[in-house]
């Protein structure tokens, strides 16, 4: 009998106990016999059991593989220095998180990635936690991240750990398109409209007609990416479509394209309704502004995504005006000023509709000039009411605005405004900031921090507190830093533990971003 | 110790996780009054929410803190934060003449440690008392006897109402019987027993593991029984195999293995609240392995003077036996980084193993030094195993519980490299690993294990 069998047979008798099994005669086993001979049954039985345990893993050959990888081609990759890579394991595994774009952006322009450990971190971290910055992070892994997600897409439906969740790279996308799931789908056509738009909308324009509704607003919403005018028919076909989210996205779309045909009919509407002139000859001073409220809708004003629909305070034909304005490009206007045209406009009747719509024109088209005056307009007209509903449009405009005059707009609102109110200004103003806006900006905080240590107000500064911790170290020009740390009120008696620690976290993370410039310099 | 304080090093001296994060805060040089190093001393001042600052002092020698803060962590957040900021900005710590009050407890120390060195002397230069030696030794080998001899019967009892009537007993079935091993002053036995009981509850393939560890243990309860019949370096095998090893005082006065001794890897493990760190040692001129043992209770922290990655020149004792292994460390000077250690193939470590076995067949753990082989994932039923694949083919399973694999890929980039780590019998956990480049050390960052780049290595 064979060792295995043997051992098989004895495992088999000691499961089921030694009263109750049939006795495995070992007696008969060339090497066992002589135990057989040793006192009772029971000791016979263990010592074959340690002989045969012992000689099983003695005896116990490796097993063989076929199955290699291939390498990963590191061409002439260069890594990080080591100062470098400590500073990303604070932020890949402590407590330095906000500063993994900085840290990727730098690595990048230095032509360097990342040393291979962290590799499978920041493509977990790409990948699952932070969308917005994948594309950089993932630059950051080098090639043994993309080696690692090629790799990783192979194993994808066997591994419990696996980073990626995107459509079969081995699949042609045809097939993928006819066969494979919604959410799938909708990967796969996200990732082709990054790299070929137009073999992405001849899929979908293949299929337009079988798709499910919610299909099809998902689909025409991932034509934002890789817009062109060539998608123009596809929009207008969205235009003709029975479910409103598609016809409304569809309008959207092309809004942003200029040149379509749909922005020379909202064109033609707008001149119809209102009518800027520039000021004339000596005696006019102001360009003259007159405005007639369009018509119902009729069907292709309907088809365009024109409603008379009663929204925010405004009837429904100003609802349509503004519409109107909004998708109309700004160039139409170009006869005045966009500062000579907003004074006027804001001294009309219409003014609500017809900023609001230009508001929107102008986040659209990306107009800086527009922006910037429209915005100061409505700082030069603040009102309480419309302060609360103009707040989300004067972020949007701050973000178009050029950035050397946002600065000074925002500084100016920190003079006028005092500092809790003035946050949210703080908060629209995106970095890296020049060195004087860090100056006062810093400077206007720790006097705010003096004034209320005199006048303990403790929770005047909670969320100006989180802010501080957050956003401005990673904000401020690294040149001013040094400064972060001192002029505080400290001594104050007023002054906390908690506001301490703000500091020291401040100046920290400021430390960091100094080290971090300094190891990608050299 | 010339080895650099890099921030991995300090955290692992934390006692907990909330120690680790509580030192990072107060790595901020602002908050510190004052600090500085000398070549065997870091020291400082730091602010805290008491009147006075904490004075903090840190001997590297052997790795001593002492802080004037009421905490009863051990090393406590100040000390460890002062580590850290020492890891992360040196220059801010710079050399300077130790204040008195860092000055006197230095001072302190070294006559408490002369002191201690003068007793034992003492100790060993007194006559030993024979008899009462012996009375000692007789009485434990009569507890370990009569131990043995329980345990022969309930294994009996076990053996006939079968394995499978054992797999429906609650736990308080195999608990009890280990607790009566270790009042009978046999803790290994207790393991054994608690080995068995984790195998029946293992899953499928249980009955031949379970099969296998009675098996071993009636080894040792018969070996034990026959031991004066055996030969002297078989019967310190069994005795440490039942629980029963000589004491470090007696051990340190033996001669030992000296020369260039390779710190591999380490690996701790809890098993019944206490923890139990594995160090792997290389004498680099024989090739000989040994295996340091260190142990901490609850919320103790374990000992780190032995870091992987880096080599020094020494002395180690070992523990008598027919196949030596575990073994203490006499004395040490000059440490430095490792950048690779010698290897064998698969089949020639395996080789060594059974070697290592046929002279004692309780070796539970063996170092694997494995040259050029690649890191390979297989898919088998939906689970992903790991191997490491020699060039000619034969491979070795890596265990189910090593979560590292694809970072272990990623680091080797599918290249041939030289991978050392634990053999159990059944498969290998990897524990450093040695590119042409860089050491990388499996360790225990913050609680999660993680490969670590060993700093200072030769590139």
């Amino acid at each position: 009998m064979s060792v295995t069998t043997t051992m098989r047979q004895l495992t088999q008798a000691l499961v089921l106990g030694a009263d109750r099994s049939p006795r495995p005669d070992i007696s008969t086993d060339a090497a066992l016999h002589t135990l057989a001979a040793n006192s009772d049954d029971l000791s016979a039985w263990l010592d074959s059991v340690a002989t045969l345990t012992l000689y099983e893993s003695h005896g116990r050959n490796p097993a063989t593989l076929d199955a290699t990888i291939a390498p990963c081609h590191d061409g002439d990759v260069q890594y990080c220095s080591p100062g470098a890579a400590m500073v990303l394991e604070r932020i890949l595994f402590g407590d330095a998180t906000s500063l993994l774009e900085e840290w990727c952006t730098l690595c990048a322009a230095a032509g360097l990635v990342a040393p291979p450990e962290y590799a499978m971190k920041l493509m977990y971290v790409a990948y699952n936690v932070r969308d917005d910055v994948r594309p950089m992070v993932f630059a950051a892994a080098g090639p043994r991240g993309r080696w690692m997600a090629d790799l990783q897409k192979a194993f994808k439906r066997d591994t419990a750990n696996a980073v990626l969740d995107d459509a079969d790279a081995g699949d042609d996308p045809a097939t993928i398109w006819q066969t494979a799931g919604a959410h799938t789908r909708l990967n796969l056509f996200r990732q082709l409209r990054e790299s070929d738009p137009a073999a992405a909308r001849e899929l979908l324009l293949g299929s337009w007609a079988a798709e499910s509704p919610d299909d099809r607003t998902r689909f025409i919403a991932q034509l934002r990416v890789g817009l062109s005018l060539d998608d123009e028919p596809l929009l207008e076909q969205g235009l003709d479509d029975k479910r409103k989210p598609v016809r409304q996205e569809a309008a959207e779309l092309l809004t942003m394209l200029p040149g379509s045909a749909y922005q020379s009919r909202m064109t033609q509407r707008a001149t119809a309704a209102v009518t800027l002139a520039p000021a004339k000859g000596l005696l006019k001073r102001k360009p003259t502004l007159a405005v007639t409220l369009p018509d119902a809708p009729d069907a292709a004003a309907k088809r365009d995504g024109l409603e008379d629909r009663q929204q925010a305070g405004l009837g429904g034909r100003a609802v349509m005006l503004r519409d109107i304005v909004a998708a109309t490009p700004l160039s139409t206007w170009s006869a005045v000023t966009p500062t000579a045209a907003v004074e006027i406009i804001a001294e009309s009747e219409w003014s609500a509709a017809l900023l609001q719509g230009l508001a929107s024109a102008a986040v659209r088209q990306r107009h800086s000039a527009w922006a910037e005056a429209i915005l100061l307009g409505f700082i030069a007209k603040l009102d309480d009411n419309k302060h609360f509903q103009w707040r989300e449009t004067a972020q949007q405009l701050l973000a178009i605005v050029e950035p050397a005059r946002r600065e000074a707009i925002v500084l100016s609102q920190l003079k006028s405004l005092s500092l809790p109110d003035a946050l949210e200004w703080l908060e629209a103003l995106p970095g890296p900031w020049s060195p004087a806006a860090s100056r006062r900006i810093l400077a206007d905080i720790k006097s705010f921090y003096t004034k209320l240590c005199e006048s303990p107000n403790p929770n005047a500064d909670w969320q100006l507190r989180s802010w501080l911790r957050e956003a401005l170290p990673l904000r401020m020009d690294l040149a001013v830093s040094d400064d972060a740390g001192k002029g505080w009120p400290t001594g104050h008696p007023g002054w906390s533990h908690q506001l301490n620690e703000m500091i020291m976290q401040i100046d920290e993370t400021l430390r960091l971003r100094r080290l971090i410039h300094k190891e990608f310099a050299t | 110790m010339t080895q650099a304080w890099t921030r991995d090093r300090v955290l692992n001296l934390a006692p907990d996780a909330s120690s680790a994060s509580a030192a990072q805060g107060q790595a901020k040089r602002s908050k510190w009054v004052s600090v500085g190093r000398s070549d065997i001393a870091f020291w400082g001042e730091i602010q805290g929410s008491g009147k006075n600052p904490y004075q903090v002092r840190i001997d590297t020698r052997e790795m001593g803190y002492k802080c004037s803060c009421p905490s009863r962590k051990f090393p406590c957040k100040h000390a460890l934060g002062l580590l850290l900021l020492v890891a992360d900005s040196p220059g801010e710590v710079s050399e300077a003449a130790p204040p008195d009050w860092v000055a006197t407890w230095l001072d302190e120390r070294e006559a408490r440690s002369e002191k201690r060195e003068e007793k034992a002397a003492e100790k060993a230069a007194k006559p030993v008392d024979a008899e009462a030696q012996a009375k000692r030794a007789a009485k434990r080998e009569e507890r370990v006897q009569a131990g043995i001899a329980e345990l022969q019967v309930w294994l009996r009892d076990l053996v006939r109402s079968g394995l499978a009537a054992a797999q429906v007993q609650p736990g308080s079935y195999w608990q009890h019987t280990a607790a009566r091993m270790v009042d009978a002053q046999a803790p290994g036995l207790a393991t054994m027993v608690r080995k068995l009981a984790d195998c029946v509850a293992s899953g499928e393939g249980w009955q031949h593991r379970a099969a296998s560890a009675i098996g071993k243990l009636h080894l040792l309860i018969e070996g034990f029984s026959r031991i004066d019949t055996l030969p002297n370096a078989v019967q310190a095998d069994i005795r440490a195999a039942v629980g029963w090893t000589q004491s470090t005082d007696e051990l340190l006065l033996c001669e030992g293995v000296k020369g260039r001794w390779l710190v591999l890897g380490q690996r701790a493990e809890e098993e019944a609240q206490l923890t139990v760190q594995r160090t792997w040692l290389l004498h680099e001129a024989t090739q000989q392995p040994a295996l340091v043992l260190h142990f901490a209770a609850g919320n103790q922290s374990i000992d780190t003077s032995l870091v992987p990655g880096t080599a020094f020149d020494g002395e180690v004792v070992y523990y008598p036996g027919h196949c030596p292994l575990r073994a203490i460390v006499k004395g040490r000077e000059s440490t430095a980084s490792l950048a690779t250690f010698p290897a064998m193939t698969i089949s020639a470590a395996i080789d060594s193993y059974t070697a290592a076995q046929a002279l004692t067949p309780w070796v539970d753990r063996w170092p694997f030094a494995l040259d050029n082989v690649t890191v390979v994932p297989r898919t088998e039923r939906g689970d992903t195993t790991w191997w490491l694949r020699g060039a000619d083919g034969v491979a070795l399973p890596i265990a189910p519980s090593f979560n590292e694999g694809w970072s272990m890929l990623a680091i080797t980039g599918g290249r041939a490299v030289r991978v050392c780590g634990e053999w159990d019998g059944q498969s290998l956990t990897p524990l450093a690993l040695a590119t042409d480049t860089a050491y990388f050390v499996m360790g225990r960052q913050q609680q999660q294990a993680r490969w670590g780049r060993v700093a200072g290595a030769t590139t």
